[in-house]
């Protein structure tokens, strides 16, 4: 499987890309995490690639070849759909964050709508960063990304499984409001379902 | 437990950075030095909690080249020392780097040099398997992070059996990708070493030079011989064909995939290179005489093609070598840009899915929400308009070399670290210009020293303003000699910038708070007068805690940040905020100028900025 995973530095698209990385080793399969380091993490535009398989080979996915896109912000999810396969799913968080330089229009959430939508996609607009808010922290919106992924079955894990590895990689102190973040991830996947 | 601890056995999702570090530890590393540089630094981050638990030396050195030569000094003692930097690190150790291949170490001496192809995060693209060549030391690369491992084991090896250095070549795609890694037995490392006398090993002079040249060469002859059979070289795929592929590096895992796509797994035959200097030659030679056109596809540079060629030429061997012709020389490769390459070379035809570039905004990196950078930018353009200069800002490498940018666009040079100040003389004796050197802290003890010694000795009318936010922070929050701690966490000297520049004889040094904005642009204004009245060089340290630090210090500190939020009542949409300052957090939302709290830290630095007074503290 080639997932990608995008966003703004500073969202968590690296912790994310980890997580999800140790969940397909933990099922026995060959993975490859590829990251952005350094200075393109201050604010600017991060994408991870995950592959999991028999056996990997490239640490990249390129473009037009991913199954499935995780956008934790809509410009960013916009500006990498076309990583997606013909027919590939993408998963893209209702929250634009403009970037900060003056004088560029800002396109909306229905830009942003538009420009998925001439692409051969599955997609789903889900709101995880209200349900990150309402739980009481704003950078718990990967998590609940995740959880939408496995509440929609367009990753192949377990609850359980994805909690033994959050226990592993979230500091004690913030992992009770990760769990509720995947958990409420997961209704919101399942209520897209079954809409 | 350090991420790189464990039972030999365990597997660990790694990245290649981590896997070298793991690496060096099961071969008893005793020393490890470094200067941190993306994509390297996690080599050196993994190690330092290893080492509180096996007891090695890890130190963050001032630069490259003290790192190498602190790491070599291990290896000349029959030690094991390790150095690590990016490619661009290299060319400042690169003295050194020269003289090792001709003296070789005695103990092992393994040096990585993190390329990145691409340009991620560097200046350029520079290959350095080509300075392996250069200096008779032989390059290791490896294709995914548990062979970064191993190959750090074997390169430990290798180095003490033939009393050579190594360098282990990453590029960002195996140092930033992780990958399952398989844990081997710890070595026990060795006591203390002990140098042995021995001028006519340890002394460049040129009678002895000349005849440990010769050495050099022998040696890496005989390294030769060795690498046909070193372990990650290998012939993995022979098919009845007579075409085939020799992929060296990271190039093997896009090749691999490649072949897949096409259907051609069981057509071409393939020769997986671990080892691009030297090129195993009895091993090469062995591949190529069972086929008539070979393709050699690696990243950037033919240093693999180019000791190809030569081989077939002075074996007189009959097959068609081809490589850059269809593997692009720029930027990294993927399976898809290699696929193509292969397709030609067969003469199939390939058409990979068609990719639209969707007319977005772009996201480049800008300073973070309460960055000291943005607020030391804003100072010195304020200053610089109401002294009316007319300035040529040399910038330097750093998180502020983002004030190229708007709305300051105050970079107008950047080359290398430490290049501000050296270039800012040349401005001064060239032009009539006000040159403006902008140097971080880092940076300025990596390299900028020497260069502030010369605006003194050749008396140069420069400004140079420090951008001091107490850590190497671009690449993470690596300690410097002004941070007060060593990499082992250990309490430090530290340096003052301003006291350097005293002690050189700088008459002009004051340092500034760049959350001050009023009294700073008024010291800046001074600052310029005295250098346009002199001729000669003043420094100008400002001086505030990186601001990503300092906000996760006041977080786990339990205490709350002020918060901060624009008076829609007074707000004149003047946009002065958002046209002069450009932070993050301020943005335009339903036609209104709001702060958006979940970006906001509180620096309070806006407030100044705002000519109306709209900015305004939430109590």
């Amino acid at each position: 499987m080639d997932l990608i995973i995008t966003g703004v530095g500073g969202q968590g698209v690296l912790t994310l890309g980890t997580i999800v990385g140790n969940c397909f080793l933990e099922m026995g399969y060959d993975v490859r995490v590829a990251e952005v380091h350094g200075l393109s993490q201050r604010g600017g535009s991060v994408l991870v690639h995950v592959r999991a398989g028999e056996k990997i080979f490239a640490p990249t996915i390129s473009a037009g070849y991913a199954d499935l896109l995780i956008a934790l912000e809509g410009i960013e999810g916009a500006r990498y759909v076309n990583y997606l396969k013909k027919n590939g799913d993408a998963i893209i968080n209702n929250e634009i964050i403009p970037p900060p330089l003056p004088g560029i229009s800002i396109p909306s959430l229905k830009n942003i709508k538009d420009v998925i939508k001439k692409y051969k996609v599955t997609y789903y607009f889900v709101d995880a960063s209200s349900i990150a808010r309402k739980l009481g922290n704003i950078r718990v919106t990967n998590v609940v990304m995740l959880g939408v992924a496995l509440g929609l079955k367009l990753l192949p894990f377990e609850r359980e499984q994805v909690v033994r590895v959050l226990r592993t990689y979230i500091p004690k102190k913030y992992l009770d409001i990760n769990i509720r973040a995947l958990d409420a991830g997961i209704v919101a996947g399942r209520d897209i379902v079954s809409r | 437990m350090a991420e790189i601890l464990g039972e030999k056995g365990i597997v660990k999702l790694l990245l290649g950075n981590e896997a070298v570090a793991r690496g060096a530890i099961e071969a008893g590393i005793d020393v490890a030095a470094g200067y941190p540089g993306t994509p390297s630094t996690e080599i050196i981050e993994a190690l330092i909690p290893a080492a509180r638990e096996l007891g090695f030396y890890v130190e963050w050195s001032t630069n490259e080249k003290v790192a190498l030569e602190v790491a070599l000094g291990a290896a000349i003692s029959g030690l094991r020392g390790l150095a690590v930097m990016k490619h661009v690190g290299l060319n400042v150790a690169a003295d050194t780097f020269m003289s090792i291949g001709y003296t070789g170490v005695r103990g092992g001496l393994v040096i990585v040099s993190a390329d990145d192809p691409n340009c991620h995060s560097s200046q350029s693209e520079q290959d350095n398997r080509i300075y392996g060549m250069h200096a008779y030391i032989p390059v290791i690369e490896p294709y995914a992070p548990q062979e970064a491992k191993d190959a750090t084991v074997y390169a430990f090896d290798l180095s003490e059996k033939y009393s050579t250095a190594i360098m282990l070549r990453l590029t960002t795609r195996i140092s930033h990708t992780r990958g399952p890694v398989v844990f081997g037995d710890l070595r026990r490392r060795r006591t203390r070493g002990n140098f042995i006398k021995d001028p006519s090993r340890w002394v460049l002079l040129p009678v002895f030079s000349r005849k440990l040249h010769v050495k050099a060469l022998e040696r890496i002859s005989s390294i030769a011989k060795e690498f046909s059979n070193f372990p990650l070289n290998k012939i993995v795929q022979m098919n009845p064909s007579d075409e085939g592929i020799i992929a060296s590096g990271v190039a093997y895992g896009y090749v691999m995939d490649a072949l897949n796509m096409l259907n051609l797994r069981d057509k071409v035959s393939v020769l997986k290179l671990a080892t691009p200097y030297p090129i195993p030659n009895d091993l090469i030679i062995s591949f190529l005489k069972r086929l008539k056109r070979v393709l050699i596809v690696e990243e950037l540079e033919p240093v693999v093609e180019l000791q190809v060629k030569d081989l077939v030429v002075r074996e007189g061997i009959s097959v068609e070598i081809k490589g850059k012709e269809y593997v692009p020389r720029v930027l990294e490769l993927n399976y898809v840009k290699v696929a193509k390459a292969i397709a030609e070379f067969l003469g199939l035809q390939f058409i990979p899915p068609r990719v639209e570039e969707e007319n977005l905004p772009p996201r480049p990196p800008v300073f973070c929400p309460g960055c000291p950078h943005r607020a030391t930018y804003y100072i010195i353009k304020r200053a610089v308009a109401s002294e009316k200069v007319n300035a040529v800002y040399l910038g330097d490498i750093g998180c502020y070399t983002l004030g190229v940018n708007p709305p300051f666009r105050a970079t107008d040079t950047s080359y290398c670290m430490g290049s501000s100040i050296g270039l800012s003389m040349g401005i001064f004796r060239a032009t009539d210009q006000f040159p403006i050197a902008t140097i971080g802290d880092s940076t300025f003890f990596h390299a900028g020293i020497p260069a502030l010694i010369n605006s003194i000795y050749n008396r140069s009318g420069i400004l140079v303003v420090v951008f001091d936010n107490l850590i190497t922070a671009m690449t993470g929050f690596q300690p410097h000699p002004g941070t007060g701690v060593s990499a082992l966490g250990q309490k430090a000297r530290t340096i003052a910038i301003e006291d350097i520049a005293k002690a050189i004889g700088v008459n002009f040094v004051k340092v500034i708070d760049p959350y001050n904005i009023n009294e700073s642009v008024k010291i800046m204004r001074e600052a310029i007068a005295f250098v346009l009245k002199n001729k000669e060089p003043a420094v100008v340290v400002s001086s505030r805690e990186c601001a990503l630090r300092a906000y996760r210090r006041i977080l786990k500190s339990g205490k709350s940040i002020k918060r901060y939020f624009i008076d829609e009542n007074v707000c004149t949409k003047c946009l002065t905020c958002i046209n002069t300052f450009a932070c993050p957090a301020i943005m335009i939302k339903d036609n209104k100028v709001v702060i958006n709290s979940d970006l906001c830290i509180g620096c309070g630095v806006c407030k100044q900025v705002c000519p109306y007074n709209a900015i305004k503290e939430v109590v």
